[in-house]
């Protein structure tokens, strides 16, 4: 099991000799949490795998220069969260598509993704959240699901914690009115 | 907030292929070391073989066009400071001329102009002209002041 810290594997980062298997480790200890965040933001695997691989690369590419002001944490689970963004705005770009589009493209990847099961109240959920603007789904999502501290989220976001409670709070209302019109 | 979480649990309908995570990290590693191959010094010229290939082909074909520009250029600048002849001008561009109009055009001058010579000798005569002839009607007085 991996039970390094992270200023451990940071300083073994920083040796070449063990530079490649502290990364391995790292990337053990923090694909998880990572690919579900990535994964609840673009919702299909192949497409969750594809930025997930990026992730890393721009962390193996960036993690000489990381100061540990911040939590090595916050700062994977920024990049990821930018680099899952990054790709669903290439691919509105790349397939000419509007912002509602992407949407009901992703709602059929819900629909007939192989690596997509749960009940039918979670599907449900699931459809309601992705009619949400962006920036809510990923604070509903981290708030709701991961159960984040509204100050982690703030780190990763960059945004305030009071624009973060209210983004959160019309997030829920609309969610609410989303299932009672269904 | 709380109707929410009474109607839905927070479980995901996500689910990832089997031993998809064991197999993570070394994909990356695998992706980080095709990244390292491209970096190094042979990585890079291989990379760079296939731009200086368009590069090189690009060059040759701006060389071809320099070069027929030049060798074309001479005979540009000999049409333009040529005099111009107008000789061949004429030859080439009245070629319907016959010879037979250019006689008739010279005998039609040589009459209007004997009549406009024999109007300047009697200017104190009443005339009837008529087609290329003059018929003496009568001369009149000099009037004198």
């Amino acid at each position: 099991m991996n039970n390094h810290t992270d200023s451990e594997l940071l300083v073994m980062f920083r040796n070449p000799e063990t530079k490649h298997y502290a990364f391995n480790l790292l990337v053990k200890k923090y694909q998880e949490r990572l690919y579900w965040q990535i994964r609840k933001i673009v919702i299909s695997h192949d497409d969750a795998d594809d930025v997930i691989q990026n992730t890393f690369l721009k962390v193996w590419g960036g993690l000489e220069n990381f100061r540990e002001d911040s939590q090595l944490f916050t700062w994977l689970y920024r990049i990821a969260t930018n680099e899952a963004l990054t790709f669903l705005k290439k691919k509105r770009t790349k397939l000419l598509l509007p912002i509602v589009d992407v949407e009901q493209q992703l709602m059929r990847t819900m629909e007939g993704d192989p690596f997509i099961d749960g009940d039918k109240t979670q599907l449900k959920l699931q459809k309601a959240i992705l009619k949400l603007p962006e920036k809510q789904r990923i604070v509903f999502n981290m708030k709701y699901f991961e159960e984040m501290k509204y100050e982690e989220i703030s780190k990763i976001l960059g945004t305030s914690v009071g624009a973060l409670k209210a983004s959160f709070h019309h997030a829920v209302k609309k969610i609410e009115k989303f299932l009672e019109e269904d | 907030m709380k109707s929410l979480e009474e109607k839905f649990n927070k479980k995901l309908p996500f689910k990832v292929p089997e031993g998809y995570f064991d197999s993570l990290p070394l994909r990356v590693q695998e992706r980080i070391a095709s990244t390292e191959t491209q970096s190094t010094p042979k990585g890079k010229w291989i990379a760079l073989r296939s731009q200086l290939s368009f590069a090189a082909g690009f060059a040759f074909m701006a060389m071809l066009s320099y070069l027929g520009y030049y060798m074309a250029r001479p005979l540009i600048a000999d049409k333009k400071t040529a005099k111009t002849d107008y000789v061949e001008i004429v030859s080439r561009t009245i070629y319907e001329f016959d010879d037979i109009d250019l006689y008739q055009a010279i005998e039609q001058k040589k009459k209007t102009d004997s009549l406009k010579e024999s109007f300047k000798e009697m200017p104190h005569r009443l005339y009837v002209r008529s087609n290329n002839c003059i018929t003496i009607i009568d001369e009149k007085e000099e009037i004198k002041p």
